[in-house]
């Protein structure tokens, strides 16, 4: 990586968002990536002079993300999403004839140097399934014929503007750059959002009381992701309230709501606010996960889209609560536009004096910084995040001491999901009550609910805690016509599946907790009888093994041996033993690990062998698969989607 | 911090646990799995190591515990958690669930582990063989692929890496990181492709990497020398100590047939802890070099070496010995009893104070203070663990003495220790430890000594062998040492010479502290030794003997491992006047020149004591008894009796014995600073700075060339000012020149003093002594 004297200034200026230099090695990795299309050894060892590490370090970095290359990769690069829910909808078909129709295999590159392509994991839209990214643009609801026109657009050099993106597709090097934190000015271009996205919004305009739009009130309009949208609709109301109120006053009425935290976990959210030591004369951080990669789930990252300022908001009145003058939102690396958008929101902010030094004239001071993570799952663990942030590989630390006591830079931390944060402002605008008074008897206040998979029309739901999944099929219009609900996750794949038995549990902290599951993210994966429940909890398995951090021996090497056994399976291979030894196996990775990213790998297998022993004993007595596919796949025969 | 570290602090709280139905109390802070060492519970583990920050990563050492009658959800990895009053923790012995939680994570592991024990180099001494016969299924259940990698792989040229056997535990990785200070290698990829690698053009040339192959609780890690040369039951281990330097490492030596095959740090937590260097630890081939010396060998008429039966080479030398006017050079790798021979030796047998162990640049001055300050004194790696501040004065910690560079480093890591250091320049150790530099001309260090005023009763300055070449410079440190009641220590290179300064091998000190000028002392020592009288005149340094042998006042030397050209470049040649008795293991410059030449034992061969550089005792038995060479002190002891003036030093532990028998004199020479004088180079010139590098062409080196091959490459310091006026970048040659000779180096420019230039004083291409007949001073520096 030649360097010239501005890009030189380029990268100081990304060393010095961060209080320590070593955070902006990812953000250094992007950029060499708009340099050169991939991480060269060269952009290594300039990486590590500037931050004064050896390139060993800088190489095991970027060696760790799956978005960092390390070969040239295609002016467009096209990841089609072939996660469990993506896969059975059409993926694998569409990532297999995109193979053939390129000639190339996973990973490769076309001889033009035009197009290249692999299968990704889930891309947070999976009420868009199936999904295509370019340069991590989104391809919504794509066919094998539109994913063909799309390659076929980008070869003759005129590709297919993305469905939610800017108007036209930016190269891969421009998107680089985009995610290295350089503002291309193309927010305000493209959708506010996307028809799933409004699904629920437009249901509750069309007088259902059953849904509460609240952060997803103005997603139906054009410029909502806007300074200008956000205020017209009450935005930064609640900062000139909190910042009258003590921090003290804050938290406690975030405490009185009974917010939990809306990540998986639903630790209240106000009690972690709680715990940050307060006259300790150290620094506070408070970090946003905004890394929402669980499978299935697709809640935060239409909010980022289409309401961004929100999450800002939310930011600002967590902060002062917790005394903190440097806020991060860690973001994944694998949703451009809405990198973009909250970029810009972030700049807007600043511009309007709502960020930065004495914000609206009452003496608090708060710097915001966008990370952009680089494809690592397991950064929405906690502390990997925390690690990742600061310029680490993204493994799990030891807890004790947890981020509140020692969080970022070994400095008392708050990490809070995008949609707990968000859920901030309306709590301050109507008061404890007013949130508390919504949802069930521990599960405070609204929620967003993400519908995807076999129904007729997936999408976002934003309804009080303790709604019921069968109440929201009959939303998002039934199951497709004329199947019937098989199996179901009440809050990503990390989450022990359900069945139409659990169709009417309330779907709260605690009712799912007590029919033997998790709340989770509440995304609501739905699979119809079409579905192999085995293919399912193999693709899924699949994406544990390939997004286990490698800390750890169980999950590290558990999920190797658990695709090996699931692949025997679905193939109709083994003996009923072979079911024994796959529980007696998860037995003895879950639970066992170091986080806990290999319970959610033993979840879906579990719980599935718990419902569905009948289906893996059917594989081996007839030695395969009794599913077709092509059943399961919303695209036709010849892969035009219905 | 380990269980020792903390029992050794006082007042200590204790905490008492139960565990497996048996009570144990152990200093709070301490982590479960060592709480039930204590118990002699052994808990299997693989990424625990009580030197490296905990990090749970393997979760082999998982167990139950309940804390105030509340049981954890989930089996814990007992190397994370710190023990609690009232804890009750259950591990395999005793919970069903702890006992199938470990049976399943080694089943795991060894699912990608490779069946390869029988080629295996760990094959018998491996923690994972070991604790998968106690502690694991009878069987697997794998029946899939295992992972495999290319192997094996270089990640430098001493250590290789085969990765299909690694199980990922971190320990190497985190050793260098924590310990070293040298991330070189590194976790890299993720989830089942994780691997340890290095960055893929700089390899792991870390001074300390062996210490990886150590830790390796399998066979992933390899030393080259070692790879597939023995079975560890084949290989006989004896206790031993570290010749290489004065950190005073323990060491272990594995012995087959009389062959080291290879040598292992020991443990000793108030030294070394469980650490070594590289050199110490593969540079052990000298001993079996081709030019190794079996038998004696005398000068016959023609001038060539002969061999000689022991009586003739004894009665020659003897001859030799008593018709001159003889002095003795020691040369610094002596040990305590060979040196204390040597010292005896010259006193009874040459009647003469003519002795110096100094074989290197010295001053008057240095031999003053080594006789008033340092001498019988002592200072310890606690005193640096302790202290608020350390200064480095002409020592180059992790190049001169490695592991008092690792335990500056580990306090600097844990409590940001201070570290100043006066130098021309801030070199890769120094920066390491975040040291402060004083930038400082080579023969200008006096005046910036004396101007340090930060220093506390709780600080210690380090003073290394270098500062007497700088005139003035100890006196400034002693008078730093005096006015802020700061702990003064010396630290030579050579193992061997804090030992023969306590055994009296020096002009002005007889054994154990008892000053020659001293009379009282002098009686006291011809008490012990029965004779009637001791030499009493002031004996001659290195440099005024060879000043007489040049005269011809000298007629006679006695040698033991002294190089010449370590001291100057025009000895050897004044030497050749003489007749010389060398007592050496290898043909050497000296044995080249003498008339009488007695084979002498190895380290490994002889058993022995150094005294490190805090006036450590480090007593080693021998590796290889069945060796026929024998220590100094025993052929010295048959030489004086052939002389007729007996020292009655018959075995090593008889002089071990009489030496310890003498006791420490109670009064010390009075010390008579020298004033400084800064530095003048002429217009144009530059002013030479240099020292050794750890790894370089030291002949306790030879015959390693894996180890050889990760030395840090030759290269001459310059500063950027000077790169511009002579027109070049990094990397280009320059020629750096004295009347005498030149040295020819690539140039790298750094941050260094602007009048100076650095390179190494003994690597390859660059023999400073030998090319320029200076260690420091006047050069010209011109492009090449």
């Amino acid at each position: 990586m030649p360097l010239t004297d501005s890009d030189n200034l380029v990268m100081d200026s990304m060393i010095n968002r961060y209080p320590r230099p070593r955070s902006a090695i990812m953000p250094l990795l992007h950029f060499a990536q708009s340099k050169d299309g991939y991480v060269t050894p060269e952009s290594i060892e300039v990486i590590a002079k500037k931050l004064n590490l050896e390139s060993a370090e800088v190489s095991a970095v970027a060696t760790f993300y799956t978005q960092y290359k390390r070969g040239p990769v295609g002016e467009y690069h096209v990841g089609v999403c072939t996660n469990t829910l993506c896969a059975i909808m059409g993926g694998d078909e569409i990532f297999e004839s995109l193979k053939e129709h390129l000639g190339v295999e996973n990973d490769g590159v076309t001889e033009d140097g035009k197009v290249s392509i692999e299968h990704i994991e889930c891309n947070a839209a999976c009420d868009y399934a199936p999904v295509v990214m370019a340069n991590w643009e989104f391809y919504d609801n794509q066919s094998v014929e539109s994913a063909k026109d799309l390659v076929d657009s980008m070869r003759q050099g005129n590709p297919i503007a993305p469905t939610r993106g800017p108007d036209k597709l930016p190269t891969w090097k421009e998107n680089s750059a985009l995610l290295a934190g350089i503002n291309d000015g193309l927010a305000n271009q493209g959708v506010a959002a996307g028809e799933p996205t409004l699904l629920g919004l437009k249901i509750a305009q069309s007088g259902n009381k059953k849904l509460t739009p609240e952060l997803t009130k103005s997603y139906d309009q054009k410029d909502s992701f806007t300074l200008d949208g956000y205020r017209r609709n009450g935005g930064y109301k609640a900062i000139e309230k909190a910042l009258n109120m003590s921090p003290d006053e804050v938290i406690q009425t975030v405490k009185d709501s009974g917010l939990r935290g809306r990540g998986g976990a639903g630790f209240p959210t106000g009690m972690k606010w709680g715990f940050i030591p307060q006259g300790d004369n150290k620094e506070h951080y408070f970090v946003v996960n905004a890394d929402e990669s669980e499978p299935g789930t697709c809640k935060d990252t239409p909010l980022m889209l289409a309401n961004p300022h929100v999450l800002i908001e939310g930011i600002i009145i967590g902060s002062y609560a917790i005394r903190a003058k440097h806020a991060f939102i860690y973001i994944r690396g694998e949703v451009a536009h809405v990198i973009r958008r909250v970029q810009q929101a972030i700049e807007d902010a600043y511009k309007a004096g709502l960020l930065g030094k004495n914000i609206l004239g009452k003496g608090f001071d708060l710097d915001l910084v966008l990370h952009v993570g680089a494809g690592a799952y397991i950064c929405g663990e906690e502390t990997a995040l925390l690690d990742s942030l600061e310029g680490f590989r993204g493994q799990p630390r030891l807890r004790p001491p947890f981020p509140a006591i020692a969080g970022l830079y070994a400095r008392p931390t708050v990490v809070n999901n995008v949609e707990s944060v968000a859920s901030v402002p309306a709590i301050i605008n109507n008061g404890a009550q007013w949130f508390a008074s919504l949802g069930t008897e521990k599960s405070k206040g609204f929620t967003l609910y993400s519908l995807s998979g076999h129904v007729k029309n997936p999408g976002q739901f934003e309804a009080p805690l303790g709604i019921t999944l069968r109440e929201l099929i009959d939303m998002a219009g039934g199951m497709r016509d004329g199947n019937k609900l098989k199996f179901w996750t009440p809050g990503g794949s990390s989450t022990p599946i359900f069945t139409d038995e659990h169709l009417d549990i309330p779907l709260d902290y605690e009712g799912v907790a007590a029919a033997g599951s998790m709340l989770g993210t509440k995304a609501l994966q739905i699979f119809d009888e079409t579905t192999s429940v085995v293919r399912a909890v193999l693709r899924w398995t699949e994406f544990y093994k390939h997004e286990s951090c490698g800390k750890c021996t169980p999950c590290r090497e558990g999920t190797w041996w658990l695709v090996q056994i699931l692949k025997d399976l679905d193939a109709g291979k083994g003996e009923q033993a072979d079911l024994e030894k796959l529980l007696d196996l998860c037995d003895n990775i879950a639970g066992r690990s170091f986080c806990a990213l290999a319970d959610g790998a033993a979840s879906p297998i579990i719980s599935s062998i718990k419902y569905f022993r009948e289906e893996y004993l059917e594989h081996l007595r007839i030695g395969g698969s009794p599913f077709n596919p092509a059943a399961s796949s919303l695209l036709t025969s010849d892969g035009v989607k219905v | 911090m380990s269980t020792q570290e903390i029992a050794t602090e006082t007042a200590v709280e204790m905490i008492t646990l139960t565990i497996d139905g048996f009570e144990v109390s152990v200093p709070k802070g301490t982590l479960v799995i060592r709480a039930a060492e204590k118990l002699g519970i052994q808990i299997p583990r693989f990424c625990d190591h009580p030197l490296l920050d905990p990090v749970g990563a393997c979760r082999q050492c998982l167990v139950e515990i309940e804390v105030n009658g509340r049981k954890f959800p989930k089996p814990q990895a007992s190397c994370t958690i710190p023990v609690e009053p009232g804890m009750i923790v259950n591990t395999q012995l005793t919970s069903a669930v702890a006992d199938k939680a470990q049976q399943g994570v080694m089943e795991l592991l060894l699912i990608n582990h490779p069946l390869d024990c029988p080629v295996c180099d760990k094959g018998g001494e491996c923690p994972l063989q070991n604790q998968a016969m106690s502690n694991g299924r009878e069987e697997s259940r794998f029946e899939g692929t295992k992972r495999t990698f290319e192997k094996p792989i270089n990640i430098s040229s001493q250590v290789l890496l085969d990765r299909e056997r690694c199980i990922l535990c971190a320990r190497c990785t985190r050793f260098s990181e924590q310990i070293a200070g040298d991330p070189f290698i590194t976790l890299n990829e993720r989830g089942a492709l994780q691997q340890v690698g290095i960055y893929e053009k700089e390899p792991f040339e870390s001074y300390f990497s062996g210490n990886t192959v150590q830790i390796c609780p399998v066979g992933a890690l390899t030393g080259a020398s070692y790879r597939f040369r023995a079975r560890p039951f084949d290989l006989i281990s004896t206790p031993s100590a570290c010749e290489h330097c004065a950190s005073g490492c323990d060491m272990r030596t594995d012995v087959r047939r009389g062959k080291t095959l290879r040598r292992l740090a020991g443990d000793d937590a108030a030294v070394n802890e469980e650490w070594n260097c590289d050199k110490g630890r593969w540079a052990f081939k000298y001993v079996n070099a081709k030019d190794r010396i079996t038998t004696p060998l005398i000068r016959d008429e023609s001038g060539q070496l002969r061999e000689a039966s022991w009586p003739e080479a004894l009665a020659l030398a003897a001859k030799g010995l008593k018709e001159n006017r003889s002095a003795v050079l020691v040369g610094g790798r002596a040990t305590l009893e060979d040196a204390y021979g040597y010292s005896k030796f010259a006193r009874i047998a040459l009647n003469t104070n003519d002795i110096d162990f100094r074989s290197r640049a010295t001053s008057k001055e240095e031999k003053n203070f080594l006789a008033s300050h340092v001498v019988g004194t002592q200072v310890n790696y606690k005193d640096l663990d302790r202290a608020d501040h350390v200064l480095l004065l002409g020592f180059e910690a992790e190049e001169e003495s490695p592991i008092v560079f690792l335990r500056l480093y580990k306090q600097v890591k844990k409590r940001e220790l201070k570290i100043t250091a006066v130098a021309p320049f801030t070199s890769r150790g120094n920066k390491k430890l975040k040291a402060e530099l004083i930038s400082t001309q080579a023969g200008s260090e006096a005046s910036a000594i004396s101007k340090i005023s930060n220093l506390s009763k709780k600080s210690v300055i380090l003073i290394g062998e270098r500062l007497s070449e700088s005139s003035g410079a100890i006196s400034a440190a002693v008078a730093l040492a005096t006015n802020s009641g700061a702990k003064l220590a010396w630290i030579p290179r050579r193992a061997g010479e804090r030992g023969a300064l306590e055994a009296g091998a020096l002009s002005n000190l007889l054994p154990g502290a008892r000053p020659v000028s001293d009379s009282a002392a002098r009686v006291d020592l011809q008490a012990a030794w029965g004779v009637s009288s001791l030499p009493s005149n002031p004996g001659l340094d290195s440099d005024e003997i060879i000043k007489e042998v040049e005269k011809g006042n000298i007629g006679a030397l006695l040698v033991g491992g002294v190089d010449p050209l370590d001291i100057s470049p025009d000895y050897q040649a004044i030497m050749e006047k003489a007749f010389i008795v060398s007592l050496e293991i290898r043909q050497s410059a000296v044995t080249q020149i003498a008339d009488v030449v007695l084979p002498v034992a190895a380290v490994v061969e002889k058993s022995g004591t150094f005294i490190n550089w805090e006036s450590r005792a480090r007593f080693f038995e021998a590796a290889v008894p069945e060796s026929l060479t024998r220590s100094d002190v025993r052929i010295l002891s048959m030489l004086a009796d052939e002389m007729g003036s007996s020292i009655n030093l018959p075995t090593v532990s008889s002089a071990r014995d009489e030496f310890n028998s003498l006791g420490t004199w109670h009064n010390r020479e009075s010390f008579t600073p020298v004033s400084g004088e800064s530095t003048k180079i002429a217009n144009g010139k530059a002013n030479l700075c240099s020292w050794r590098l750890l790894l370089d062409a030291g002949s306790l080196q030879d015959g390693e060339n894996n180890l050889a091959g990760t030395a840090h490459p030759s290269v001459a310091i310059i500063s950027k000012s000077r790169a511009d006026s002579l027109g070049v970048t990094n990397g280009d040659q320059i020629k750096i020149s004295t009347p005498r000779g030149e040295i020819t180096l690539a140039c790298q420019i750094d941050s260094i003093d602007e009048e100076s230039v650095w390179v190494p004083r003994n690597s390859i291409n660059s023999k400073v002594i030998e090319s320029l007949g200076i260690t420091s001073g006047e050069v010209s520096v011109v492009r090449a």
